[in-house]
């Protein structure tokens, strides 16, 4: 050791001592604070794939309208889903219409014949787990048209909480839905009104990720 | 940030680096009157800038549109060889370190010895880590630095601690060399002062990774916070010295380049704190706050200290007029990286980005005479207490010879390894 390091008298060596203290005390304080955070400090940024658990929201939009209809005739009732709701995070989960009539003539006992017919433009790829688009009733039941795309997963790997991307199986924003519904009147009664009204619900749901949870 | 930014801040700082090390390792070699002690300590300055440009060519060869057209595999081997270089560089600082302001050992066999064990430490470290360690390559990286930076950083702080209120103006000398030379090397782990409050936390901590994966152990949070420690703790123990010595004994240059340090760290913490995560502006300034530390303020530091203390020859007026050429080039590209840096956080027209550079440039060669003569002042005085007979001149040649090999060896485990889930 070159004799200019080597230790000196304690007097002389006043400030190594200090220095080694003052080096002891704040690694055992700093030890005793980081401790217990050293599972986040020494794991960003990590390029090993981890499971997250995924936790959605729902959000429901929903239309209601009532038409009057006379013989012949159809109406078109449309909805509009805007583009902010995909900034938003928002994706398209199921859109459901209800179309529901009864037969208002006076002693008439056969119910008019609706058509109802569900339509939209995709936005992306993702074919439906199921769909009903048309349906025609002529007994005065109710009319439930619906298209419903697959569940977004629960549990996905990824890197990062920042780096996850679920295959979602979803519709996406913007999109126009139109439910076109027609009526032909049918009588047993000798005068009829030939006018029918039909209440029209139209529902749809959108999902988003709440939160993201590390398994 | 613009996007080019980061490749043109590479390229600048690999070309200063280029250029120091070049011209640190021609002025080793040619520079016969200087001390031997002196002159491998200008050798190895050189052979570390060598190696950062290296690495700051691996940088460049990342960030530019070619790599779009790389597969993973080679993406990754890039990362590791850099990875490794940079773990390299900490030995050759040690090196550095153990031989400035005046060798710690004064038997060859006890130097060499030394070097070995420097040498040796990331090596085992990462032996051993492979068996016991889940992230054994990032694990071993980070226990190595720790280990290097807190054990070496010790023997400057030695020689500042013992010698700094010295009556003896040499070895008065010889505390600030060491001290300048620490700022200089481990400016960056000093400029992090906050961390020993808490402060700042992960994001201060690992500033300028994007990513890194170690196992969760006790040994390995003590181990890298010792190194950043023992720095930290050096910065203020020369701040507390600055401060109380005697009017006769003070240091301007010193004292500014702390207060630079101690503002600087608080700076960085205020944006670390301020600027979110992710944001535009924080990862211009993270890239720019590790990228600027030992691209743009080391370069300037060693120069000061090369000139300050006579690391070159300048009794040959040959090698002085030459190293004015290099001092004016270096400032031209200094002066360019600086705006660069400037460009990224005030984006302003390239021509008055031009017309600045070219204002500043004029200023720094008005003054370069009157700083260049200041500096070099007393040239022909030893400044330092050397050891002589320790080194012989071949150790030159061998010690340039023996970086290469290692450098070679480093870069194909790094290529071999791929990234090793470091993320720089």
């Amino acid at each position: 050791m070159n004799e200019l390091l080597s230790l000196r008298s304690p007097s002389e060596e006043k400030p190594t001592f200090v220095f080694a203290t003052v080096f002891i005390l704040l690694l055992t304080i700093d030890m005793i604070i980081m401790y217990p955070h050293v599972d986040t400090w020494y794991n960003f940024g990590s390029t090993e794939q981890k499971d997250w658990s995924l936790e959605y929201e729902d959000l429901m939009l929903t239309e209601q309208s009532s038409i009057t209809l006379s013989d012949g005739g159809s109406e078109t009732i449309s909805m509009e889903i805007t583009e902010n709701f995909t900034i938003d995070g928002w994706m398209i989960q199921r859109i459901t219409t209800l179309i529901d009539y009864d037969e208002s003539a006076f002693g008439d006992a056969d119910c008019d014949t609706v058509s109802a017919s569900l339509s939209f433009t995709p936005n992306t790829a993702e074919a439906p787990e199921s769909e009903s688009l048309e349906e025609t009733v002529s007994d005065c039941s109710q009319i439930e048209l619906s298209v419903v795309w697959f569940q977004p997963p629960s549990n996905v790997s990824a890197i990062s909480a920042e780096e996850i991307e679920p295959e979602f199986k979803l519709e996406a924003a913007p999109m126009t839905i139109d439910v076109e519904i027609s009526l032909n009147v049918e009588s047993t009664a000798f005068i009829n009104d030939n006018n029918e009204q039909i209440d029209i619900q139209l529902v749809v749901e959108l999902v988003r990720i709440a939160s993201v949870v590390q398994i | 940030m613009t996007a080019s930014s980061p490749l043109e801040l590479f390229a600048l700082s690999m070309g200063l680096a280029a250029l120091l090390g070049g011209s640190f390792i021609w002025l080793s070699m040619t520079g016969k009157e200087s001390n031997l002690s002196l002159r491998l300590t200008l050798l190895q300055l050189g052979l570390l800038f060598t190696v950062n440009c290296v690495i700051f060519t691996i940088y460049v060869i990342q960030a530019s549109s070619l790599s779009a057209n790389f597969s993973v595999e080679l993406l990754n081997a890039l990362q590791g060889a850099s990875s490794t270089l940079n773990l390299f560089t900490v030995v050759q600082i040690s090196v550095i370190l153990l031989i400035f302001p005046a060798p710690a050992f004064v038997t060859r066999k006890n130097l060499i010895l030394s070097f070995i064990v420097v040498l040796s430490i990331p090596i085992i470290v990462l032996f051993v880590n492979s068996f016991i360690g889940t992230y054994w390559f990032a694990g071993g990286w980070v226990i190595s630095q720790g280990l290097l930076i807190g054990l070496v950083s010790l023997v400057p702080l030695r020689w500042y601690i013992v010698h700094r209120d010295s009556d003896e103006e040499k070895l008065r000398n010889q505390a600030i060399a060491a001290a300048l030379m620490l700022l200089a090397l481990y400016g960056g782990n000093m400029t992090k002062w906050p961390i020993v409050f808490y402060l700042g936390g992960m994001d201060l901590m690992f500033q300028g990774i994007t990513g890194i994966s170690v196992d969760n152990s006790l040994f390995i949070l003590l181990v890298t916070h010792s190194g950043h420690l023992v720095c930290i703790v050096g910065l203020f123990t020369i701040i507390w010295k600055e401060i109380m010595a005697e009017s006769g004994k003070r240091d301007k240059a010193m004292t500014a380049i702390i207060f630079v340090y101690l503002i600087y760290g608080l700076v960085n913490l205020v944006v670390i704190k301020v600027a979110e995560n992710g944001s535009d502006f924080r990862q211009v300034w993270d890239f720019f706050a590790l990228i600027g530390m030992f691209g743009l303020i080391r370069p300037i530091l060693i120069i000061y200290i090369a000139l300050r203390f006579n690391l070159f020859d300048m009794t040959n007026p040959k090698i002085r007029g030459r190293i004015r050429i290099i001092a004016l080039l270096l400032a031209t590209v200094w002066t360019s990286s600086l705006f660069e840096i400037v460009q990224a956080f005030l984006p302003m027209p390239q021509l008055i980005s031009a017309a600045m550079i070219g204002v500043m440039l004029a200023f720094v060669i008005g003054w370069e005479d009157t700083i260049f003569e200041k500096l070099s002042s007393g040239s022909e005085e030893v400044r330092l207490c050397l050891v002589d007979d320790l080194f012989v001149e071949e150790d030159l040649f061998r010690v340039t010879m023996s970086t290469v090999c290692l450098v070679v060896i480093t870069t194909i485990i790094g290529l071999a390894l791929g990234g090793g889930g470091i993320v720089i």
